[in-house]
């Protein structure tokens, strides 16, 4: 009879004690959820075989204030590693987020800065040419032309063609003394004229003025008072140039060749167009920012993936 | 790699630290056995229940002062399912610098007259 009731005692009271376990954290519970239970299972036989009913329940009293007791400290010890774990993981990932966006960033508007504060200053000056056909009914071809005055991209193409051709730059070039004064600069006594010419082209940049008969004659050079020169004398020597071949040439083409009047001489630029500083350095600021933000978020991503895959599994024993 | 503190930094030690520790001075025991070992060496005094035993053991064990041991018992012995736990030589370093630290007290109050004579309230004794 009390055989039986022992063990009925017993049993019941492992039974509670194992669902009172649950409350521990989980992890604390896959450690030592077993020897517990049989910790309290030995205490529980020996407290019957002293005292019968009365030693489990004095082995239940003590069991509720060390429950308390412990719950509370185990749980708070479980929220202090996990936030230590937090605090450590978010500590490197802060630390490999900070390496990258400086490094990345620093790369990239570093270069930026470069390029606008290295290279050389050029400065442009813009000469602007009206290019027209003289009036006129007939064309070589002996039909009424009806594109006189109107825009002709091919007509204005030709144009470019003459004005860059080795006759007219090279005029340019000895008016200018060119030759000279950029032999000078490079180390030697003079530049040949093809080679100062070569150099002409290099630095003339013709644009057309879309749906209109004008051309635009930029030049670049280090100087600006250079630049707007080489610009001005252009013009004027191609305008020099169109009369001559006017004057010099007979029958009806003479009548098509156009008449060249300069609207606007180049004037010296007051600041350099090349390298755009403000432009390149907004560029390397706004490209480094979103880069660096990339590649750091990247890097972020892939020290978490690293870390979770590292990661041994919980033991499930 | 363990890295080695001095023991004398993780002094003083709680009385149930303590007394775990004791208890495994003198070989391997298991959870029950090392709580009936504090009960009985401090005559009552201190009684441990499962959850403080071993959030103690929890603790001495992440210091590296205790360790479990490999042992298993005879299943007809006893429950195989048992663990057994031992003292680390860092563990037994500890607790002897603990016990030293206790000798060095009692030795002070020795010197101070504590011992042998129980001076009651009321009846200071004539210098």
């Amino acid at each position: 009879m009390a055989k039986s009731c022992q063990a009925k005692l017993v049993v019941l009271s492992h039974k509670v004690y194992k669902r009172l376990l649950a409350l521990y954290p989980m992890q604390y519970r896959q450690e030592y959820e077993t020897p517990m239970e049989q910790l309290f299972r030995d205490q529980c036989r020996d407290a019957w075989n002293e005292a019968r009913a009365w030693g489990l329940a004095l082995v239940w009293l003590r069991l509720w204030l060390d429950l308390i007791k412990s719950l509370i400290l185990e749980h708070l010890r479980n929220l202090k590693r996990r936030k230590s774990m937090f605090n450590k993981t978010s500590l490197a990932f802060r630390k490999t987020f900070l390496v990258l966006f400086g490094a990345v960033f620093a790369v990239v508007f570093g270069g930026s800065f470069l390029m606008a504060y290295l290279p050389t200053e050029q400065y442009a000056s813009t000469a602007r040419i009206k290019v027209e056909r003289t009036a006129t009914d007939l064309t070589s071809e002996g039909y009424q032309t009806s594109s006189v005055g109107n825009y002709d991209p091919y007509f204005i193409q030709s144009q470019f063609e003459l004005i860059q051709s080795d006759r007219v730059l090279g005029r340019v070039v000895k008016k200018l003394n060119l030759a000279e004064s950029w032999g000078g600069t490079s180390g030697r006594a003079a530049l040949g004229e093809a080679d100062a010419i070569k150099l002409l082209k290099q630095h003339v940049e013709l644009r057309p003025v879309r749906t209109t008969s004008l051309i635009e004659v930029r030049v670049y050079s280090k100087n600006p008072r250079e630049a707007s020169n080489i610009a001005n004398k252009l013009t004027e020597t191609y305008r020099e140039f169109n009369s001559e071949q006017r004057r010099t040439t007979a029958g009806v083409e003479t009548l098509t060749k156009p008449a060249v009047e300069i609207v606007d001489p180049a004037v010296a630029g007051l600041r350099p167009i090349r390298p755009n500083k403000p432009f390149t350095l907004f560029l390397g600021l706004f490209g480094g920012v979103l880069l660096a933000l990339l590649v750091a978020v990247l890097g972020v991503f892939l020290v978490h993936l690293k870390q979770r895959l590292s990661r041994p599994r919980a033991s499930t024993t | 790699m363990t890295t080695q503190i001095n023991p004398e930094r993780l002094l003083p030690l709680t009385p149930a630290v303590f007394h775990v520790l004791l208890a495994l001075a003198e070989g391997e025991r298991h959870g029950y056995a090392i709580m009936r070992e504090v009960t009985e060496s401090t005559q009552g005094q201190i009684k441990m229940g499962p959850g403080t035993l071993y959030g103690t053991i929890k603790r001495l064990v992440e210091a590296q002062l205790l360790e479990e041991s490999d042992r298993r018992p005879d299943p007809e012995m006893d429950d195989e399912r048992r663990r057994y736990y031992r003292l680390t030589g860092f563990g037994r370093q500890v607790v002897r610098a603990e016990a030293l630290r206790y000798e060095r007290l009692a030795k002070l109050a020795r010197r101070k007259r504590l011992f042998g004579h129980t001076a009651r309230p009321g009846h200071a004794r004539a210098v």
